[in-house]
């Protein structure tokens, strides 16, 4: 390997035991994947595929049932401050306002901080987040696009090694998710912080990611393909279907999700018919 | 809208009032003026000043009572605000106890599932035994009545707070215990930071049941080992026929009993959010 990996999980997978299923299917299994420093990396995949568990074995809150992931070369152990996360129901305390649910984890981060280092920082990261002037309402009283970017200023202000969202803009409407996206780009353009997401939505992840991992479907899921963006980073939403590759890869990616997403990699491979991307699994695929 | 509304309770409310007062004075008055009794027999029940009386009669001798609550003429005339001083102080002590041991072993009770299994049982055993039934045991071991009404509104008050501080704490959203585990929060930070504000609707809940529980027991404690407090002035005006003073008492001891509900109640406004 040329330099390690920021993340590199190997061998994942994750069997439930039931008491009534003597024999259980791990959800999914033999999960490689890395993600290189200051990379945005997308999962994508159909709900049921064990997306989630995933992130939250990155996050150190789940154990995977085999394999493990380093950081920086050593294993996870349990959750850590150097990897932010942003969930998927936001998650922020209700008796909290805005601004000291961000100083709470803040705090956490940097003990030894005053109340003024604490305050600044933390109005720092709300105004990233276009929410100067809701500082101090309570999350009830926060719409839920503001309820989420209150979630991911406080992942982003303790400036973690790489942040895990999960589903972050999937309970929002379609206006809201766009703005928020956005904001992420902008954001993650400032701060070249290190992002893994989680998604079902196709454009979400061309919007965003450099690299796409697709999922097949569970039980016994796993990364079918590795894809490489080929949209220059600078795109936005207002100018990436201008380019001809974003109609390439959004079929690609459709048409995986669609009809080739099945569990049994081989398949996929047979049914490729007129490849445009060179695939293999666990390779970047990349555009003819 | 709303103050119709308000104006129409309140007029119901008065409605209601002057009903029972109503119904009271004839109910009263009635058994005086009874044609069977001589006049002189009459005289001497008047003297006496037995039997229920008039609303009028509960007035003049609430006035008497409020004009001086705060007097104290040696241990059988004190006045009727030093006697409920003595309730509510009792009650404010052995509630007090209580939460200091309901409080943190509900905590742990409701972080581990087996500690919760294991201690069921005996909370089960121990939480319909009837306050006032620890009485001879607390006079024995303690050899002092005050100190075991205190004891006794103690053991009454811990199951309402252990039981809903288990709950509340064990039903503390794992989202919230999951983001404190990213922020790497443990231990102390956690419990006060996380815990305690999740749980602290459910917990000021049971304290509230708590504490009504206890202004009711607290009542029957002092009836029985006597000495001072609102019970005692019960039990004493009842042994004094006095049914007045009784019927005073215990409008008191609802209006205290009131208030301090109350103050539970905006004690939970204070903790309680809204997700």
């Amino acid at each position: 390997m040329a330099r390690s990996s920021l993340i590199s999980a190997e061998g994942l997978s994750k069997t439930f035991s039931r008491q009534r299923a003597p024999d259980p299917m791990p959800v999914f299994e033999r999960v490689d994947f890395t993600v290189e420093q200051d990379e945005f990396v997308c999962l994508i995949g159909h709900s049921g595929c064990g997306k989630s568990t995933i992130l939250n074995i990155l996050a150190g809150l789940e154990e995977p049932t085999t394999g493990r992931v380093l950081m920086d070369g050593l294993p996870i152990a349990g959750p850590s401050l150097d990897r932010g996360v942003v969930f998927q129901s936001h998650a922020l305390l209700p008796w909290l306002s805005a601004e000291r649910n961000v100083a709470f984890a803040v705090r956490s981060r940097w003990p030894s901080w005053d109340a003024g280092q604490v305050a600044r920082h933390c109005q720092q990261y709300l105004d990233l987040v276009h929410l100067t002037g809701s500082e101090h309402k309570k999350p009830s009283e926060l719409s839920g696009g503001m309820k989420q970017r209150v979630g991911i200023a406080r992942a982003f202000a303790i400036q973690p090694k790489v942040l895990l969202l999960d589903e972050p803009f999937g309970a929002l409407d379609a206006l809201t998710r766009g703005l928020i996206q956005d904001e992420l780009l902008q954001i993650w353009a400032a701060t070249h912080q290190t992002i893994f997401l989680i998604t079902h939505d196709v454009d979400e992840a061309i919007l965003l990611a450099d690299r796409i991992l697709l999922m097949s479907h569970g039980p016994r899921a796993q990364i079918a393909e590795v894809l490489r963006n080929p949209l220059p980073r600078d795109r936005t939403r207002y100018t990436m279907h201008h380019d001809h590759r974003y109609y390439d890869v959004r079929g690609h990616l459709l048409d995986f999700l669609m009809s080739r997403s099945g569990p049994n990699p081989s398949t996929v491979r047979n049914q490729r018919n007129g490849a445009r991307f060179v695939n293999d699994s666990h390779e970047a695929g990349r555009l003819q | 809208m709303g103050s119709v509304k308000g104006a129409r309770t309140i007029f119901a409310s008065l409605l209601l009032l002057a009903l029972v007062l109503g119904v009271w004075q004839l109910a009263t008055a009635s058994t005086r003026g009874s044609s069977a009794m001589s006049a002189e027999y009459q005289a001497m029940i008047a003297s006496e000043k037995s039997g229920l009386p008039t609303p009028a009669q509960l007035a003049r001798t609430g006035w008497l009572h409020l004009k001086s609550p705060f007097r104290n003429g040696g241990a059988n005339d004190k006045g009727i605000g030093i006697q409920l001083a003595f309730s509510i102080g009792r009650v404010l002590v052995g509630f007090a106890l209580a939460m200091l041991i309901a409080v943190p072993v509900g905590f742990l009770v409701g972080t581990s599932p087996l500690l919760h299994r294991a201690l069921n049982p005996y909370i089960q055993l121990l939480k319909p035994i009837s306050p006032l039934a620890w009485m001879p045991l607390a006079l024995y071991t303690i050899r002092d009545s005050s100190l075991s009404s205190i004891f006794v509104i103690t053991i009454c008050s811990i199951w309402p707070m252990l039981i809903n501080t288990a709950h509340g704490v064990a039903s503390v959203k794992r989202e919230w215990l999951n983001v404190a585990r990213t922020l790497e929060v443990y231990g102390l930070r956690r419990a006060l930071h996380v815990v305690l504000p999740a749980a602290a609707p459910t917990i000021v809940t049971g304290m509230r049941i708590s504490m009504g529980i206890a202004w009711l027991v607290i009542v029957a404690a002092e009836m029985l080992v006597g000495g001072t407090g609102i019970g005692t002035f019960v039990w004493n005006q009842w042994n004094n026929l006095s049914l007045t003073n009784v019927v005073f008492a215990l409008l008191l001891i609802g209006v205290v009993g009131m208030l301090l509900d109350l103050a539970f109640g905006s004690l939970t406004r204070l903790v309680s959010y809204q997700e």
